[in-house]
C-alpha cells in the first residue's frame, strides 16, 4: 500500500485503490481524462460527504524547516537529466549572479508536499485521501531556491468546488525562508473522485 | 548577468527535445524526489491498481517540460511561473528502452515588459501527456 508521506502519483494509485475498495466494476485501462480531472475521470457510485466549502480561505501552520543542501540539488538535477552548471557548480552560479547553486524549478514540489500534509491530515476537512489524484500543478517563483536556504511552507485552501461528481481542492503552498522572505508559490489542484453530491454516475 | 537571447518573436519554436525514461531513471527520480510510490517501480503493484505497467512520475514529466524552457533561456532563474495538467500517464516498459517523451515549445506571446509566454507540448507514443503546459519567462 502506498504511504501518506509522498504525494503526486501516490494520489493516482490511491484513487484506483479507492475504486477497488468500493468493489465496483473491473479495472480496465484508464480512460483519457477530461480537462482538469487528472488521469482518471470516472467516478464510483458511492456518495460520501463532499468537502465543506467553508474551508476556503483556511491557512495551516507552517511545515517544519527544510534545509536545502548542495548535494540534494545535484542529485535532483541528475534525476531530471538536467546538466546545467548552475545546479552543481558554485562558481558558475556566482558568475550568474547567485550566492550559491540554485535548484531546478520543480524542486519546489518537495516543499509543497510538506505543506500539503497538514491539509491531508486535517480530520475536520475530511479529505478522503484514498480518492485523490493530482490534477494540476503550478509554481510562481519569487526567486530560485538555492543551497543553504532554510525553507518553511504554509498551506492555504484557495478553492473547493464540485464538478461532475468530483471535488476539486486547490491548495496553495507559500514557500519562504524561515526569516520570512517569499521564495515560491506552489499551487496544486487535487481531485477527490466521486465525493461530491451531484452529477455522480458510473 | 546571463547570455542575451536574440530577439524573440511570437511563433518562435524552442529547440525540441526527446528524452528516454527507463526503469532505472524512475528509481533515480524516486530517490531524488522522495516519491516512492510503487506504481513507479513495481509492475505487479501497478497492475493491481489497474495500470498496464509501471508509469513515470508526473512531476518528472513536468520537470522535463520545464527543462525544455530553461535550456532555451540559459538561466533557470528566468522562469517566473509555470503550470501543467496531468492528463495521461507515461507508461515505462521494462525492456531496456523504456519510454520516450517528446517535448516541444512555442512562443505564444511576448510582452512589452520583457516577458514571454511559452506553450509546451509533451507527448509519449504520439499522445499528449500534459495539458495546458506553459511557462511565463523573463527574456
Amino acid at each position: 500500500m502506498p504511504g501518506s508521506t509522498t504525494f503526486s502519483e501516490i494520489l493516482l494509485t490511491a484513487s484506483v485503490i479507492g475504486r477497488l475498495d468500493q468493489g465496483s466494476r473491473g479495472l480496465g485501462k484508464p480512460a483519457p481524462a477530461p480537462a482538469g480531472a487528472g488521469f482518471f475521470s470516472c467516478c464510483g457510485n458511492l456518495r460520501v460527504v463532499p468537502l465543506d466549502e467553508g474551508f476556503i480561505g483556511r491557512e495551516y501552520p507552517p511545515s517544519d524547516p527544510y534545509e536545502v543542501g548542495r548535494e540534494k540539488i545535484r542529485e535532483f538535477a541528475e534525476a531530471i537529466k538536467d546538466d546545467s552548471p548552475l545546479y552543481r557548480d558554485t562558481e558558475a552560479a556566482k558568475a550568474a549572479g547567485y550566492p550559491d547553486v540554485i535548484a531546478p524549478p520543480t524542486f519546489a514540489m518537495r516543499l509543497s508536499v510538506l505543506a500539503q500534509e497538514a491539509v491531508v491530515e486535517d480530520e475536520q476537512l475530511g479529505l478522503d485521501y484514498s480518492r485523490v489524484v493530482h490534477g494540476h500543478q503550478a509554481f510562481r517563483h519569487h526567486r530560485p531556491i538555492r543551497a543553504g536556504d532554510v525553507l518553511v511552507a504554509v498551506a492555504h485552501v484557495d478553492d473547493i468546488k464540485a464538478r461532475a461528481g468530483n471535488d476539486f481542492l486547490t491548495v496553495r503552498a507559500e514557500i519562504g525562508t524561515a526569516e520570512g522572505e517569499p521564495v515560491c508559490t506552489a499551487t496544486s489542484t487535487l481531485v477527490a473522485r466521486g465525493t461530491a453530491e451531484e452529477g455522480d454516475q458510473a | 548577468m546571463t547570455t542575451t537571447l536574440s530577439p524573440v518573436a511570437k511563433g518562435d519554436r524552442l529547440p525540441e527535445s526527446s528524452v528516454s525514461i527507463t526503469r532505472t531513471d524512475l528509481v533515480r527520480y524516486a530517490g531524488a524526489s522522495g516519491d516512492f510510490n510503487p506504481i513507479h517501480h513495481s509492475d505487479s503493484f501497478a497492475r493491481e491498481v489497474g495500470l498496464p505497467e509501471v508509469i513515470a512520475h508526473g512531476m518528472l514529466t513536468m520537470a522535463l517540460a520545464t527543462k525544455l524552457v530553461t535550456d532555451w533561456l540559459g538561466d533557470p532563474g528566468r522562469i517566473i511561473e509555470h503550470g501543467v495538467r496531468f492528463t495521461r500517464p507515461v507508461e515505462v516498459p521494462d525492456d531496456g528502452q523504456g519510454a520516450t517523451v517528446e517535448l516541444s515549445g512555442k512562443v505564444a506571446d511576448v510582452g512589452e515588459d520583457g516577458t514571454a509566454k511559452i506553450n509546451i507540448t509533451a507527448k509519449c507514443a504520439d499522445q499528449g501527456v500534459l495539458g495546458g503546459a506553459y511557462a511565463l519567462v523573463r527574456l
